[in-house]
């Protein structure tokens, strides 16, 4: 917890030194934030050029809200996540919805949860099966397992209650393991 | 009772499956590019407010007048232009009635009168 407070004094103080010209405040705020926008946008886009449109986007928006950043606000860190979540829903609006036969199968049919984990492409196969999901699940559970956040910390990026948080982590979980595993019955367990 | 812990089973083995998948994916998280980390660098460095002065404050803004001024050429053009128009307002309130003091002879002003007597001068000694 004090490692935390350290951490969001040291985001603040960062921004402060931007707000005031400081020399390496700008790289040094890029080497912070950037990774974070971009490692969101990447895995809720599944698109490296527009994952970078938006990352760019949310820190031209933080450089701009650095001058009047006030201590009290939120952890600069949600307030990017946020800003970040919310660019990302709006290119997934604008994009074409797919027709569902047109989607492509998130796993072989005929393979075990043990293959799909040995499968050299699982990383591919996990984008593509949280492509599936919902937006809101989508970004719930990226920012749960993926970012490794906590319940009350996703609430206040999504502005919604930790309860929701968890309703929308447990039913993405629940559609991602359907999507990634596909038929339960082609699962290779035995029925014994 | 055997289904149901079977079924048991199988949702564990599903979420530690899960599990190892996000695993994999927190481990190899999507890497930011060089190129694109330094054009966002000089992003932040084109959107930076002006650099503190010594002692951390930041150099105050310049004042309107002063921004007037440096728009007109410095503080000389501020001087001619104010004269310019004292000038201006000068002439206005006198008012047209006392131009003929320029040319008092005749109501015309004489542009080039040594030119004239010239020519005449010129014709005559023919």
């Amino acid at each position: 917890m004090a490692f935390d407070a350290e951490k969001i004094g040291a985001d603040v103080r960062l921004l402060a030194g931007y707000a005031a010209g400081a020399p390496e405040a700008a790289r040094q705020l890029t080497n912070r934030f950037l990774p974070l926008a971009y490692r969101l946008a990447a895995r809720i886009l599944a698109d490296r050029a527009e994952a970078e449109d938006v990352a760019q986007e949310a820190m031209l928006r933080l450089f701009r809200a650095a001058p009047g950043w006030q201590p009290g606000q939120a952890q600069v860190s949600t307030w990017l996540y946020r800003v970040t979540a919310n660019l990302c829903t709006d290119r997934l609006r604008k994009r074409r919805v797919l027709p569902l036969d047109d989607v492509p199968e998130m796993a072989d049919g005929q393979r075990s949860v043990a293959e799909v984990l040995m499968a050299a492409d699982r990383q591919a196969a996990l984008e593509r099966a949280l492509g599936h999901l919902p937006e809101r699940q989508r970004l719930a559970v990226v920012l749960r397992h993926l970012e490794g956040l906590a319940n009350p910390e996703i609430a206040r990026i999504m502005e919604i209650g930790t309860e929701a948080v968890e309703s929308l982590v447990a039913r993405g979980k629940r559609n991602l393991k359907e999507a990634l595993i596909g038929q339960r019955d082609a699962l290779g367990y035995e029925d014994d | 009772m055997l289904w149901g812990m079977k079924m048991t089973r199988r949702n564990t083995e599903d979420d530690d499956a899960l599990e190892q998948i996000f695993a994999n994916a927190r481990a190899t998280p999507p890497a930011v590019g060089s190129g694109f980390h330094a054009r966002i660098v000089a992003l932040g460095l084109a959107t930076q407010p002006p650099q503190a002065m010594a002692g951390g404050r930041v150099a105050p803004p310049l004042s309107f007048w002063r921004e007037a001024a440096i728009a007109i050429g410095g503080w000389w053009g501020a001087g001619g232009l104010t004269s310019a128009m004292a000038l201006g307002v000068a002439i206005g309130l006198t008012g047209t009635v006392e131009l003929p003091i320029v040319a008092p002879n005749d109501g015309f002003l004489d542009l080039m009168p040594a030119v004239d007597g010239l020519f005449a001068d010129s014709a005559e000694e023919k």
